[in-house]
C-alpha cells in the first residue's frame, strides 16, 4: 500500500485518483519511477556451489581455451619458422 | 536461497517525478489495458539488443551471404531465432532477479579469475568491433564523398551526445527509432525482386547451393551464427534492465520485448540477404556493402544507392552505442562506480568516461594513415566467435543457481536441455573455426 499511496501523489489526473482510491482502476507506473523492490542478492552468498554439470561446463571453457591458445602459438612458431 | 536485500541503492539524483506523456504515472480502467500500457514502458531493451546486433559486421556478413549464395542461407536465420530468444530470455530473467549486470554477477558467484577474465574479452572484442563500427562509417561516407575526417568525428560526436543527456529514456527512444528505420532493409529486400514464394521456400527448407557444402559454405555459416549472437548482448540487455529498473512483475513484458527483438531483427537480417542476392541473381561481383550499394544503384535506383550508404551507417551508430554502453555498465559495475543512462555526467564520472573514451579511441584508429582496418574486421568477427562459449556457459550457470534465484527463477529443466545443446553446438562451431583460422592447412582448398 506504501507505493500506491506514494504513487498517488505523483498523478496529474485527479479524476483518475480518485478513481484509484475509489478502487475502481488500474495504477500503471513507470519502472523508472516506481519504488524499489527487493531482489536477489549475492553479496554475502560467496563462491557459487558448481554441480558436476556445471564443473564439466567449466573444465570444458578452460581446455577449450589452451586448446586455442596451444594452437595460436603453434601457428605463430610454423609461421617464423616459414620466414626463415 | 539467498537472502533477498532491498536494492535501494536508487543512484543520487534520480527522482522519482511522474515521468512525461509516455511514462507518467496514470490510473486505467481496465486490466488488458494496464498491461498494454505496462508493456508499451517496459519495452526497449529486448528490441535494441537483438537490432543493434544488425551492425556493420552484420550488414557485411549477411550480403555477402546474400551475394555468393542467393536465399541458400536464409533457413539458417530461421533456425537462428530461437536460438537469440532462448540466450536473452535468460539475461531478461537473472537481470530482473537481480538487478545486477552480468559482469557483476560473474565476479561475485565465480570469483575475481573468472570475473577478470569475462571482463577482459569483453573490452578487447568490444573496442575491436568498436573500430570496425567506425570502418563502416568511414567507408559508407566516402561513397559519397564526404572526408573521414568529417564524418567520423561527427559519428563520434553524435554517439557522446545521445548518451550524455542524464535521461534514460531519452536515449532509448532515440535508439528505438533507430532500430525502427532497418526496416528499410525489408523494402530493399523487396526491391531485388524475388518473390514469396521462392523467398518461403528457402526460408522453411534447408537447401544446398549449387557446387554442395564447400569449406567457404561451412565458415560463411558459421560467420552468420557469430554475427546473430554476441557475447555484448549477454552484458547489454541485463545491465540494461538493470538500469532501467524492471521488476519482477515486468518478466513477460520484458520476454515479449526480446521476441518481438528476435523477430525483427531476424526479419532485417532476411532484408540484408535478399539484398546481396540481387547481385548474386545478377551475376555481379561483391566486395562490401559500399562497393554493393554502388552496383545496386543503376538498376534499382539512386535512392536504393543512398538508402544502402544511410543504412549502413545506421547500423553502425547502432552497434557503437549499444556495445560501448555494454562496455561502460561492466566496467562502472565491476569498479562499484555509478553507472546510471539517468545521471548526470558528474554524478558518474567513470561511467560515462569509459563510455566516451571507447568511442572517441576507436574513432580515432580509424582515422590513423594506412591502420590494418581489414585485419581488424577479419580478426574481430574470429574472435567473437571463440568467445562466444565461454560467456554463455556462465550465463547457463547462473540460470542454474538455487541458492542465488530460488525456485522460481532457475531454469526448467527443458530450459537446460534446449540451452545445452546450443552451447554444445556453438562450441562445436567455435572450434571449427578457430582450427580454421590457427591451423588452415588442416582444410582443403574451397571449391568452385
Amino acid at each position: 500500500m506504501t507505493s500506491q499511496t506514494e504513487t498517488l501523489d505523483t498523478f496529474m489526473d485527479l479524476e483518475s485518483a480518485h478513481d484509484h482510491r475509489a478502487g475502481k482502476g488500474y495504477v500503471v507506473i513507470h519502472p523508472l519511477y516506481d519504488a524499489p523492490e527487493a531482489k536477489c542478492s549475492a553479496d554475502h552468498l560467496g563462491p557459487i556451489k558448481l554441480s558436476l554439470g556445471s564443473r564439466i561446463a567449466l573444465t570444458a571453457v578452460r581446455g577449450y581455451l589452451v586448446a586455442i591458445m596451444l594452437m595460436g602459438a603453434y601457428r605463430v612458431v610454423a609461421m617464423a619458422i616459414a620466414r626463415r | 536461497m539467498a537472502t533477498i536485500t532491498d536494492t535501494a541503492k536508487a543512484a543520487p539524483g534520480i527522482q522519482p517525478a511522474g515521468g512525461d506523456f509516455l511514462s507518467r504515472t496514470r490510473v486505467v480502467k481496465s486490466q488488458w489495458m494496464q498491461r498494454i500500457l505496462t508493456f508499451l514502458m517496459v519495452f526497449g531493451p529486448g528490441l535494441i539488443v537483438m537490432e543493434a546486433d544488425n551492425d556493420a559486421g552484420a550488414v557485411s556478413t549477411y550480403t555477402q551471404a546474400g551475394a555468393q549464395y542467393g536465399l541458400k542461407l536464409m533457413w539458417l536465420l530461421l533456425l537462428l531465432l530461437p536460438v537469440c530468444y532462448f540466450c536473452q530470455e535468460m539475461v531478461v530473467r537473472l537481470g530482473i532477479a537481480t538487478g545486477e549486470g552480468h559482469a557483476a554477477m560473474i565476479y561475485k558467484r565465480f570469483g575475481k579469475w573468472w570475473g577478470r577474465f569475462s571482463l577482459f574479452d569483453l573490452q578487447l572484442v568490444n573496442f575491436l568491433t568498436l573500430v570496425t563500427e567506425f570502418a563502416a562509417i568511414n567507408l559508407a561516407f566516402s561513397a559519397i564523398g564526404v572526408s573521414p575526417y568529417v564524418s567520423v568525428p561527427l559519428a563520434a560526436a553524435g554517439l557522446v551526445t545521445m548518451v550524455l543527456t542524464g535521461s534514460y529514456l531519452r536515449w532509448e527512444r532515440v535508439t528505438i527509432f533507430l532500430c525502427l528505420l532497418d526496416c528499410c532493409w525489408v523494402w530493399l529486400g523487396i526491391k531485388g525482386g524475388f518473390s514469396a514464394h521462392e523467398v518461403a521456400r528457402n526460408t522453411l527448407l534447408p537447401s544446398l547451393p549449387a557446387g554442395g557444402i564447400s569449406m567457404d559454405y561451412v565458415f560463411l555459416m558459421i560467420a552468420i551464427v557469430g554475427t546473430t549472437i554476441a557475447p555484448w548482448q549477454l552484458f547489454f540487455q541485463q545491465s540494461c534492465i538493470a538500469d532501467k529498473k524492471l521488476r519482477f512483475k515486468d518478466l513477460n513484458a520484458s520476454r515479449l520485448d526480446t521476441l518481438i527483438g528476435s523477430v525483427f531483427t531476424i526479419v532485417v537480417a532476411g532484408g540484408m540477404m535478399l539484398a546481396g542476392a540481387y547481385l548474386f541473381k545478377h551475376h555481379l561481383p561483391y566486395a562490401d556493402p559500399a562497393q554493393m550499394a554502388g552496383l545496386l544503384g543503376p538498376s534499382l535506383g539512386p535512392v536504393v544507392k543512398s538508402a544502402v550508404l544511410m543504412l549502413m551507417v545506421n547500423a553502425a551508430i547502432l552497434g557503437t552505442t549499444a556495445i560501448s554502453l555494454s562496455s561502460a555498465w561492466a566496467w562502472a559495475e565491476v569498479k562499484g562506480w555509478d553507472h546510471s543512462l539517468q545521471l548526470k555526467f558528474k554524478e558518474a564520472p567513470g561511467f560515462y568516461t569509459t563510455y566516451v573514451l571507447a568511442v572517441f579511441s576507436a574513432a580515432a584508429i580509424v582515422l590513423i594513415p594506412r591502420a590494418p582496418l581489414q585485419l581488424i574486421i577479419i580478426g574481430v568477427q574470429v574472435l567473437a566467435g571463440l568467445v562466444l562459449p565461454s560467456a554463455i556457459v556462465f550465463l547457463q550457470i547462473l540460470l542454474n543457481d538455487k541458492e542465488l534465484l530460488g525456485e522460481q527463477w532457475v531454469n526448467k529443466p527443458w530450459n537446460n536441455l534446449v540451452n545445452w545443446t546450443i552451447i554444445a553446438v556453438l562450441f562445436a562451431l567455435s572450434g571449427i573455426l578457430a582450427a580454421q583460422v590457427l591451423l588452415p592447412s588442416l582444410f582443403p582448398a574451397a571449391s568452385a
